[in-house]
């Protein structure tokens, strides 16, 4: 029985100290790592919509939408945070739509794609497929987007996500 | 009982984590791609192995026996974690590239391993040594990996391009199956040196 309380007490105080160590780590990290994801993002803000003033956040279905104003406070487009299944697990990425419902950029902000095949998705070949797309448009795959030979489920996963975040975005915001 | 220059030693060359004693595979193949992957992964898992190594000895007497394997998870999950944590912080590139393979330190076998064969045998000193032998020795190890998949299959090295243009990379290398191919010629490269140089 002493025994026992023994290895129950020890497990215990080292679990509580690793668990203090933790959370003072934590606190010094994480405002780190936040700050600089929404410098990262601010700054993606600023090249899709040079005008924007101010913005406003919405949040549905776990995706977070960026509404941008100009300086006198005109609508002029969107910003998602969104994410799509890929081949390596999610891909996080921000698509920025302007008030006429068009696509005018898309960032990959991070993903587990096959280097050499599925990383596709980070680079014009596939990117400059999805830009321009309306809101308007069917966006699905093989009918006015093509996937990419080699890297169906990544470019596949990618068009399905886009036009779910679109249909939010048209019946929403525009 | 050996003195600390062969503890320290023993890590590099002899009981050598990668080329001698196969443990720790996984990061190995998965994180060598490039010369500063495995030397970033081989310095994280350093860390851990450092944290790790001095607790174990520095509670070698009041961990009881039926409860040690437990208590070292912990430990090491926790230095594990710590180091995921900063590397996120600071090192935001390397954290990326390194990605799952950060978490994972927590079930190399080379830190239990260490902990459970050393440290838990040994004073804090000599446990301090094994771990900066072991760990170095590591990193050592998937550097030279790196380097050598990151020249022939990019022609570069640590991002350098030192191949000049007429250099056609051999992708292969850089992709999971150049892992194993590396690996393999490697050790057998360590293997018949060890041998010639009559080292056991």
């Amino acid at each position: 029985m002493r025994d026992a309380m023994r290895m129950a007490l020890t497990l215990l105080i080292i679990g509580a100290i690793c668990g203090g160590l933790l959370s003072v780590v934590n606190g010094v990290t994480a405002p780190v790592i936040q700050a600089r994801e929404m410098a990262i993002f601010l700054e993606a803000m600023q090249t899709f919509f040079p005008d924007a003033a101010d913005s406003e956040t919405k949040e549905i279905d776990g995706e977070e939408f960026y509404l941008c104003k100009d300086a006198s406070g005109k609508f002029i487009g969107v910003v998602a945070r969104a994410k799509a299944a890929g081949y390596g697990g999610e891909i996080f990425y921000d698509l920025a739509v302007s008030d006429t419902g068009d696509i005018i950029g898309i960032r990959i902000s991070s993903h587990g794609e096959t280097p050499g095949i599925g990383d596709v998705i980070t680079k014009p070949e596939f990117q400059d497929r999805i830009i321009g797309l309306n809101v308007a448009d069917p966006i699905s795959a093989g009918v006015d987007v093509d996937t990419i030979t080699g890297a169906t489920i990544s470019s596949g996963g990618m068009i399905e996500s886009i036009r779910r975040v679109m249909n939010t975005i048209g019946e929403n915001f525009l | 009982m050996s003195t600390l220059a062969q503890e320290f030693s023993k890590g590099i060359l002899k009981e050598n984590p990668t080329f001698r004693l196969i443990l720790g595979m996984c990061p190995t193949l998965a994180v060598t791609a490039s010369a500063i992957n495995g030397f970033g992964m081989g310095i994280s898992a350093l860390v851990v192995l450092l944290c790790s190594n001095i607790l174990v000895a520095a509670l070698r007497n009041v961990i009881p026996d039926k409860v040690r394997i437990p208590a070292y998870i912990l430990i090491i999950a926790t230095f594990t974690t710590i180091v995921d944590m900063v590397l996120n912080a600071f090192a935001p590139d390397l954290h990326k590239a390194l990605g799952i393979f950060i978490p994972l330190i927590v079930v190399n076998c080379i830190i239990l391993g260490r902990a459970e064969a050393f440290a838990r045998k040994n004073n804090v000193v000599r446990s301090i040594i094994d771990a900066l032998g072991m760990g170095l020795g590591f990193t050592l190890s998937l550097t030279i990996l790196g380097i050598i998949r990151e020249l022939f299959g990019n022609g570069s090295i640590f991002g350098a391009n030192v191949m000049g243009t007429a250099f056609e990379p051999m992708g292969v290398l850089a992709t999971a199956p150049g892992a194993f191919i590396t690996l393999g010629v490697m050790l057998g490269f360590v293997n018949f040196m060890f041998k010639r140089l009559r080292i056991e």
